[in-house]
């Protein structure tokens, strides 16, 4: 991944730095890491010794999968991700991999019927609570048995037809 | 046991596909993992394990699986490691994986499901020929047993999440493994594999790389996963395969037409060495069986089958060769051995027209 800020180094930190009036976090290359932490203080005494001419980065990246631990740096080097939640974890990396990788940028194609079910019913509560509120209530009757229904035919046997075809 | 005939062989390559001769088999792959589980890589030791004693006893009974076997990675010899992987029933990289890796396999060999492979679960279903509209009919039905009892790793927008991002979606990978002598011989082979990768299709040579494959068969498979549902991406696939194979059959057909001499050759050559060499290398007998495949599609060849070449080209390989004498054995008693067992098979073999001698 390229330097968010000169475009042309390798980024190898992540800094955050107020953009807009909201604070973002920026991947950045060592050298533009440097300049954004500000004017390095360096003592005469460092200078002498030629210290200050070999600056160590202060580790900035500490981001770490909540839900298997893979840290980021880890990622990066494998290129695969540790468990599902890394996904959203390494959003902000994943996101460009996968324009990469792929011409289209959300699936289309097979849903395992237990989402598929969640999706389904996701949408009658939605519809439910709308028609509680708007005073609808023969609407939400309705709408409540077709939950019950639902919740029913899952718990006897699983839908057979389930590849979806967008 | 495990792989023990060569029946099975003969069964799965056996070439009853309209194309048979150039589309040898096709194969549908779904990448599958548990939710709330680290993936394989990234998990330790003791983690595969778990996984592994969740999936395996329940893959071999209730899976549907006929006549189920179970390979567990760790507790094999080299050499059966060896076989299942020319059988390309595991990875390269999962027979070098220890404990918590293995594969559950079908009576047929047409469908398996990898453990602990890249991702948790490879559900694999191979047919002849072009099917694959069956090898996703098999796949999927295997998916569908799974999802009832196993919650899988699912995101929204991005649908199956797999270890790799290049998997993400679909989670699926289909392929046709394809026979392109003739175009390596008229020299057009490069061209129409640059040509697919353009189509944002992946090639690689089945064994070993680049145009000048051992045996020159070459895996085409869809390269990408998300933003295409499974029946485009086979009939995308197919459609281009369908016109590899129609240039491969018109490559075969020139040649036998303005240059039978270099097709005659190729056959005749490979032919006499085989039926005399006393050394032979992996990679020098498939590609002298890649040459007897030919012959045998264009009618050069007597006393020989399709079925039989593919075979040999799976049993002059080091795993199944060493099975087959039951002893490990160094490479150059194996380059023994192998010269020894293609001119043993291969006999018979004839060149139509020419004065049978035995
Ligand atoms: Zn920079
Ligand atoms: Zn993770």
């Amino acid at each position: 991944m390229k330097c968010e800020l000169c475009k042309q180094k390798e980024a190898a930190a992540a800094i955050k730095q107020v953009v807009d009036g909201e604070e973002r976090e920026l991947f950045v290359c060592p050298t533009c890491a440097q300049r954004a932490a500000g004017p390095m203080v360096t003592s005469l005494v460092e200078m002498l010794l030629g210290a200050a001419m070999d600056v160590q980065l202060p580790e900035f990246d500490t981001v770490v999968c909540p839900g298997c631990g893979l840290p980021r740096a880890e990622f990066r080097k494998r290129g695969r991700v540790g468990c599902a939640t890394c996904y959203e974890t390494f959003a902000r990396e994943i996101t460009p991999m996968l324009r990469d990788m792929h011409s289209g940028d959300h699936h289309v194609g097979k849903v395992p019927a237990r989402e598929q079910l969640n999706r389904t019913r996701a949408e009658l509560e939605a519809a439910l609570k709308k028609s509680i509120r708007s005073q609808r209530y023969e609407d939400a009757a309705v709408l409540r048995d077709r939950i019950r229904q639902l919740e029913a035919g899952a718990a006897k046997a699983p839908p057979g037809e389930k590849h979806a075809a967008s | 046991m495990l792989l023990r005939s060569a029946a099975n062989t003969r069964r799965r390559t056996a070439s009853d596909g309209g194309a048979a001769d150039i589309a040898v088999s096709c194969r549908v792959r779904l990448a599958r993992n548990l939710r709330c589980v680290r993936f394989p890589d990234w998990a330790d030791e003791k983690e595969r394990c778990r996984v592994f004693d969740l999936l395996s006893p329940w893959l071999m009974k209730e899976a549907g699986l006929f006549h189920a076997t179970i390979a567990a990675v760790g507790s094999l010899d080299e050499i059966t490691r060896a076989m299942l992987c020319e059988r390309h029933l595991i990875s390269r990289e999962m027979a070098e994986r220890g404990p918590g890796a293995g594969v559950v396999v079908g009576a047929d060999e047409r469908l398996a499901v990898m453990i602990n492979e890249e991702d948790h679960l490879r559900i694999q279903a191979i047919m002849p020929g072009m099917e694959l509209a069956r090898a996703w009919a098999s796949a999927n039905a295997m998916d569908l047993r799974l999802e009832e009892q196993f919650e899988f790793a699912f995101h929204n927008r991005l649908g199956y999440l797999t270890a790799c991002p290049s998997n993400v979606g679909t989670g699926m990978r289909a392929s046709v493994m394809v026979h392109l002598l003739g175009l390596r011989l008229s020299n057009d082979l490069d061209a129409v594999l640059r040509a697919l990768e353009r189509l944002r299709l992946t090639v690689r040579g089945v064994n070993g790389e680049g145009s000048e494959a051992a045996g020159h068969m070459f895996q085409i498979s869809n390269q990408e996963t998300l933003g295409s549902d499974e029946t485009a991406l086979m009939d995308n696939l197919l459609d281009v395969v369908g016109d590899v194979v129609h240039q491969e059959r018109n490559a075969r057909l020139r040649l036998q037409r303005d240059s039978p001499a270099v097709l005659l050759d190729c056959v005749a050559r490979a032919l006499a060495i085989i039926q005399s060499a006393r050394i032979m290398e992996t990679e020098e007998a498939l590609d002298y069986l890649s040459a007897l495949r030919l012959g045998v599609s264009m009618g050069l060849v007597r006393r020989l089958t399709i079925a039989h070449v593919d075979a040999l080209a799976l049993h002059v390989q080091p795993g199944h060769l060493q099975r087959r004498m039951g002893v490990a054995l160094e490479p150059a008693r194996r380059d023994v051995m192998r010269a020894n067992l293609m001119r043993e098979m291969l006999r018979p073999v004839v060149l139509r027209g020419m004065k049978e001698t035995i």
